[in-house]
């Protein structure tokens, strides 16, 4: 437990520390983020997995169910999405929570790649 | 592509991959952050994003490797005028067990880490960190040791704070390994950042 004493002392930090919310279905996500804002996290990030909801879905639930939180995505792949729905959907959530969604994107990996998004032999020539 | 669309609401873009040529009723600057694991990537992160993501990195090729590439992708964008005013934060994944049973926190760390060793790009990083681990065997304890910050919830908090206070990293993207009662722990570390 954080000594209470200290803890003004060390608020400027609470602005610098996230917290990473399991995703594995996506309502009880959204109001797993609404519980932790509420108890004064102010960062919270989902990561990607092919196999659980979308991880973007689940910020625009989350972004009506909250106020002030930061969501981020680390890292949503950009292999499998045109980049011009995925900036429609990041402006989604923006128009819900203004300001408050940081975008994390990546590449992912040439075995994500292989096993779910291109044929095979093909995995040179997809776009970045 | 992405920035432009985001920041500007119109693109006229036609390259290898894509042809885009569209304006949307509304635009923002969201920030757009990127992946990162090896040099290049921090490189590039400090020339073209709002922000680096590290995953299972060691703090300390953060601190030798990492930030090094970032400031000078920064300076070399800075330095092409590409409106690149200052090096974008470092957001570092740190995993968490609140847990002082050293052999459960291993036995997690095994379950957690040990995917990684399959993956060519994570042994490079691991190697460049100073852990060399041969593909496909189980990672070292010291890896785990390095990865993991481990304890009751005043260690874990004294910890995070050295690594905000002492170390060049930004911000800390903590996830939580569970050890015994992963709902118990998670409210535990939710209480614990909430404090910090």
């Amino acid at each position: 437990m954080v000594n209470e004493n200290s803890h003004s002392s060390l608020s400027v930090t609470a602005e610098r520390v996230g917290l990473v919310i399991p995703g594995e279905n996506t309502a009880t996500t959204v109001k797993t983020i609404a519980e932790v804002e509420e108890a004064g996290v102010r960062q919270i990030w989902m990561t990607h997995s092919p196999y659980l909801p979308d991880s973007l879905t689940i910020l625009a639930a989350a972004a009506t169910k909250t106020s002030t939180i930061r969501l981020g995505t680390s890292i949503v792949p950009t292999y499998p999405r045109h980049p011009l729905i995925m900036a429609q959907q990041a402006l989604s959530i923006n128009d819900i929570a203004p300001g408050r969604l940081r975008l994390g994107i990546g590449p992912s990996s040439t075995h994500y790649r292989g096993h779910l998004w291109l044929t095979a032999g093909n995995t040179t020539s997809a776009p970045p | 592509m992405l920035r432009t669309v985001l920041w500007e609401g119109k693109i006229d873009h036609h390259g290898k991959f894509f042809n885009v040529k569209v304006s949307l009723p509304r635009k923002a600057k969201i920030p757009i952050l990127i992946s990162t694991l090896g040099k290049k990537a921090f490189q590039l992160a400090g020339e073209i994003s709002d922000g680096a993501l590290s995953w299972v990195c060691p703090v300390q090729y953060l601190i030798s490797s990492g930030i090094p590439a970032l400031r000078n992708g920064a300076a070399a964008a800075a330095a092409a005028a590409a409106n690149r005013q200052s090096t974008p934060p470092l957001v570092a994944y740190i995993s968490v067990a609140l847990s002082e049973d050293r052999n459960a926190v291993l036995k997690a760390g095994h379950q957690m880490i040990d995917v990684y060793t399959k993956l060519p790009f994570y042994i490079q990083m691991f190697s460049d960190a100073g852990f060399p681990i041969t593909a496909g065997q189980q990672i070292k304890e010291a890896l785990i040791d390095n990865l993991i910050v481990s304890g009751d919830e005043k260690m874990v908090a004294t910890k995070l704070i050295e690594l905000l206070t002492a170390t060049g990293l930004d911000e800390l993207m903590v996830n939580l390994v569970p050890i015994k009662d992963a709902k118990d722990e998670f409210m535990r570390i939710t209480h614990l950042i909430s404090k910090i």
